[in-house]
């Protein structure tokens, strides 16, 4: 794989896993851990994803929400998981307990 | 080592294996009072009597042995351990305890106890029972079936604890998100996550357990509806009413790739040898994080910063008096404030930061982020007088500065223990 190969897949593959993409359905849960460190905080609400999907700078941010923290930038594992439970509502829900 | 170390040693053994053979020579148990005074060498000892969760188990045997070890005031834990609720309850209503408590030796009385050994036993009054000085909740109040508080009573806000999913060493399973956990606890098998499809290999806690309680509100499924048990697959009313009996669970499991069990953090921290825990992907989080920066790190990185989710402080309850506010026992409140973070005098002949640290919970001076309730936001915060240098140092290491009166900090940190703290 190449360099340039690698610049453009390693963001989509971030995207998939890190955003609150819970529309697929399936069974597949891959997972790779990363320890990178992203570096980009941009996106203010709590329901905006930054633009790549990595991470929020709390230091940059007044009064940052519950989202903002767990979505912080860190320098420990993240391990992705492509998740796609069969029962998940096609918008992302989460169906009534039985 | 010199004859008279030799000597030394000796000589204590053997007054302990006096002192610790006696009972079972005589097939009889010590009544917890008479643990007041000894004899044989050992001083006396005040005594605090204590009911907490299981989870809070390594933290009381190990500051039980330096407390009845504690020169400047021996104290003596005498403890018997029982889910959250419950123990809320036992607190609000003096509810007095009727069964065997347990202690921990001092190193006199048995040299050669470790926390790993098992606690000592003891005999309450009969009848009666034990009236509690100390009660342990580790889990928000909030979280427990409503009861309006006593005057008589104080609660305090005690080290963090957190939660785990752990699986057999044998599993490849590395991480679960928080859509899954809700079907695999919710659901069952009919949730359809593989592989953890087998209701019989759920190990869960019972309802008034802060394990399941905590994940209960971290995962949007109610208590008494978990699925699970304690190899049955009953639900929450037949889940283990131990964490040792989901460790064995676990760790003798015939299909380890669909097992998978709730603990407390610092019961798989005492367990790493033969468990692993999941990763977990908190509602709108990106990635799945463990409690700590790494699967194999001990330094709570992700529960201090927000990243890991799961965890509630742990409440500490004491008698007062209602009208002063004084302690009924200011013995207890000594021991609640050395679990809290809180300065005792006389000082003890140990550091109980260390201690709290040293079992996988974080003092709450080491925190940088809050919640008002279990499974609610995260906001961030600041401690009064932060440990978190001290911390990072007592469970791995630090990049904090070092300083002294010499050297002090940059700026407006602060020299503590010599380290530079940010506040």
């Amino acid at each position: 794989m190449t360099l340039k190969m690698l610049l453009i897949c390693l963001p989509l593959a971030a995207g998939l896993g890190c955003g609150d993409n819970l529309n697929g359905v399936g069974k597949d849960a891959g997972t790779h851990v990363d320890s990178s460190v992203p570096k980009d905080g941009s996106g203010s609400g709590s329901n905006i994803i930054p633009p790549d999907a990595s991470c929020f700078e709390l230091s940059t941010i007044t009064s940052p929400t519950n989202n903002q923290i767990i979505n912080a930038c860190s320098d420990s594992d993240k391990i992705y998981k492509d998740s796609h439970p069969p029962l998940l509502g096609s918008d992302g829900s989460l169906p009534p307990l039985p | 080592m010199t004859r008279l170390a030799a000597c030394t040693i000796g000589a204590a053994a053997l007054i302990g294996s006096l002192l610790t053979a006696a009972p079972a020579f005589a097939d009889t148990l010590p009544t917890c009072a008479s643990l007041a005074t000894p004899g044989l060498g050992q001083p006396a000892s005040e005594l605090v009597y204590i009911q907490a969760g299981d989870t809070q188990t390594n933290l009381l045997k190990q500051l039980g042995r330096k407390l009845r070890d504690n020169t400047a005031k021996p104290i003596t834990l005498v403890f018997f351990t029982s889910g959250s609720c419950t123990n809320i309850t036992a607190m609000y209503t003096q509810v007095p305890v009727t069964v065997n408590m347990t202690y921990i030796p001092s190193l006199l009385e048995d040299p050669l106890w470790t926390p790993s050994s098992a606690p000592l036993n003891c005999t309450v009054p009969t009848p009666g029972g034990q009236p509690l000085d100390v009660g342990n909740s580790a889990v928000f109040i909030s979280s427990c079936p409503a009861m309006t508080p006593p005057e008589t009573v104080k609660a305090t806000t005690g080290p963090i604890q957190a939660y785990v999913l752990g699986v057999p060493e044998s599993s490849t399973q590395t991480a679960i998100t928080y859509e899954e956990a809700y079907f695999v606890f919710g659901y069952g098998a009919a949730g359809m996550i593989d592989p953890w499809i087998k209701v019989t290999n759920l190990w869960i806690r019972t309802a008034s357990k802060s394990t399941l309680l905590t994940w209960a509100a971290n995962i949007s499924v109610p208590a008494n509806k978990f699925q699970g048990g304690c190899g049955s697959g009953g639900g929450a009313g037949s889940g283990c009413g131990a964490s040792a009996q989901v460790v064995a669970g676990l760790q003798n499991n015939a299909d380890p790739e669909s097992a998978i069990g709730l603990l407390g953090d610092e019961v798989y921290d005492a367990d790493r040898a033969f468990l692993n825990i999941l990763a977990f992907r908190a509602k709108g989080q990106y990635a799945a994080y463990y409690p700590d920066k790494t699967a194999s790190s001990r330094d709570k990185q992700n529960i201090r910063d927000g990243h890991y989710t799961v965890w509630s402080p742990t409440v500490w309850m004491y008698n007062i008096n209602a009208a002063t506010q004084a302690p009924t026992n200011p013995t207890a409140k000594y021991v609640v404030d050395m679990i809290d973070g809180v300065p005792v005098s006389p000082a003890p002949s140990f550091e109980p930061d260390t201690v709290v640290a040293g079992v996988g919970l974080v003092p709450d001076c080491a925190m940088h982020v809050a919640r008002e309730f279990d499974g609610g936001p995260l906001s961030l915060y600041t401690p009064p007088a932060s440990c978190t240098c001290t911390f990072e140092k007592t469970v791995a290491s630090t990049s904090c500065a070092p300083c002294s009166v010499a050297t002090p900090c940059a700026g407006t940190a602060v020299c503590r223990n010599n380290l530079c703290e940010a506040n």
